[in-house]
């Protein structure tokens, strides 16, 4: 008898998620506002840590305190940079939306 | 002091280390890092608008959350207490059908519904919303924290249930229930109605009482006063109770305190049926309107805190008491 397999947890990749994982391909590490003013109002500043917070859950990116504190003294901001994993995820999920949307990308 | 510096402390005291490291700090990095950049700019305004940006981003980000907080939690609650929570919710789904049942058959008996029983009973089942969603909550509190250690994870879940349940409420009120008198009256008439003044915005329901004070129509001041001070204190009636619910779980004395305890919700009913009979214009002085609307609520709020404190201390000898989760 068949059995239905249990289900695999398979990576998802959210559209913010994925544009989080290009923007930071592009300009290596990034802070959260830099991320909201290179989307071009795609991401939004209220929401970008939410997603940040679950993309290092998930493990795509990692993140770390900038090393010099501000000039004006302050909190030091946290930079995020994608891991080997999330441009993996990144590059399967833009290679199979090509295949099924070629028009779309 | 940096800008930002008193939201991350009132967020340190209601957010785990691990939510102030990922959200709440990087937010607040960023924020104080833009208000420097432009401040070396020299422009003022640019500063007090990224300001203001930054802070509604904080608390943005924190509604954002919150869902995500109560999903986690809700996923780790553990496995012995599924019975529990399963019966509280047994009991709020009874409590819910019960409540609605009452306060939705008055008003239908006395409508001429033709034939349009089941659209009337979906219109008027969010007017009985103000009424049974405290009652619910109050309910599924007792229930689902009955044989639980009153731990700040309990005590936090309560409240965060307790202000979305008065949010949703204050929705209802204020939105929800103008929006459905209307569909009533449509269904029911074949019109349109001028809106009562249950069914006008806070600020024109409390402009239009001073401006009736002003005019020296006192009763109708007074109504119109204690109308709007209600909409905010019914508003706040679902955190009132599910704080009261949890106290009601460890009141010290046994049952008989318990009962005694348990009364008051009842004496808050019958304190509202009693409000109705009072003249209006003794609530034209807005300090009286201010009383009468929120006496209940403060009763129910001192007498839960108080019951908690003394219950923490009456069983801190016995291990049992308030405690910060591990």
């Amino acid at each position: 008898m068949l059995r239905m397999a249990k289900r695999s947890p398979l990576p998802t990749l959210p559209p913010k998620e994925a544009l989080i994982l290009d923007l930071l391909q592009q300009g290596h590490e990034m802070y959260g506002l830099q991320l909201v003013a290179a989307s071009g109002k795609r991401l939004k500043r209220g929401t970008v840590y939410v997603t940040l917070g679950r993309m290092e859950e998930k493990g795509y990116i990692v993140s770390r305190l900038e090393s010099a504190a501000p000039a004006g003294g302050g909190l030091p901001r946290r930079l995020y940079e994608t891991t080997t994993f999330g441009r993996r995820v990144l590059a399967a999920w833009t290679h199979i939306a090509r295949q099924l949307v070629p028009e779309m990308i | 002091m940096k800008p930002g510096s008193r939201l991350r402390a009132l967020a340190r005291r209601v957010c785990s280390e691990r939510t102030m490291e990922w959200l709440i700090d990087p937010l607040i990095a960023d924020l104080q890092s833009e208000h420097d950049e432009v401040s070396r700019r020299g422009r003022p305004w640019a500063d007090r608008l990224a300001l203001v940006m930054g802070y509604l981003a904080f608390w943005k980000a924190v509604s954002c959350y919150i869902p995500v907080r109560i999903a986690r939690t809700a996923s780790t609650w553990p496995t012995r207490g599924a019975g529990t929570v399963r019966g509280g919710l047994a009991a709020a789904t009874v409590t819910m059908i019960v409540a609605t049942t009452l306060l939705v058959a008055g008003p239908l008996r006395n409508v001429q519904h033709g034939g349009h029983v089941a659209w009337l009973l979906v219109l008027l089942f969010p007017q009985s919303l103000p009424v049974s969603l405290p009652l619910v909550l109050f309910v599924a509190v007792v229930h689902g924290s009955r044989r639980r250690a009153l731990t700040r994870r309990v005590l936090g879940a309560v409240l965060v249930v307790g202000l979305t349940a008065t949010l949703g409420s204050f929705s209802t009120i204020n939105w929800l229930v103008p929006t459905v008198n209307q569909a009533v009256r449509v269904t029911v008439g074949g019109r349109r109605g001028p809106r009562g003044p249950g069914e006008v915005s806070p600020r024109a329901l409390r402009t239009e009482a001073l401006a009736m004070k002003n005019d020296g129509l006192a009763h109708q001041a007074g109504s119109l006063l204690l109308g709007y001070h209600l909409q905010w204190a019914v508003a706040g009636t679902p955190l009132v109770l599910a704080l009261f619910g949890l106290a009601m779980t460890v009141v010290p004395g046994g049952r008989g305190a318990t009962a005694l305890v348990g009364s008051l919700p009842f004496c808050y009913i019958i304190y509202m049926f009693q409000l109705g009979s009072v003249s209006r214009s003794v609530f034209s002085n807005e300090s009286v309107a201010i009383a009468a609307a929120w006496l209940p609520n403060m009763i129910l709020m001192l007498a839960s805190a108080a019951i908690i404190t003394l219950a923490d201390e009456a069983r801190a000898r016995d291990g049992f008491e308030v405690r910060s989760d591990s």
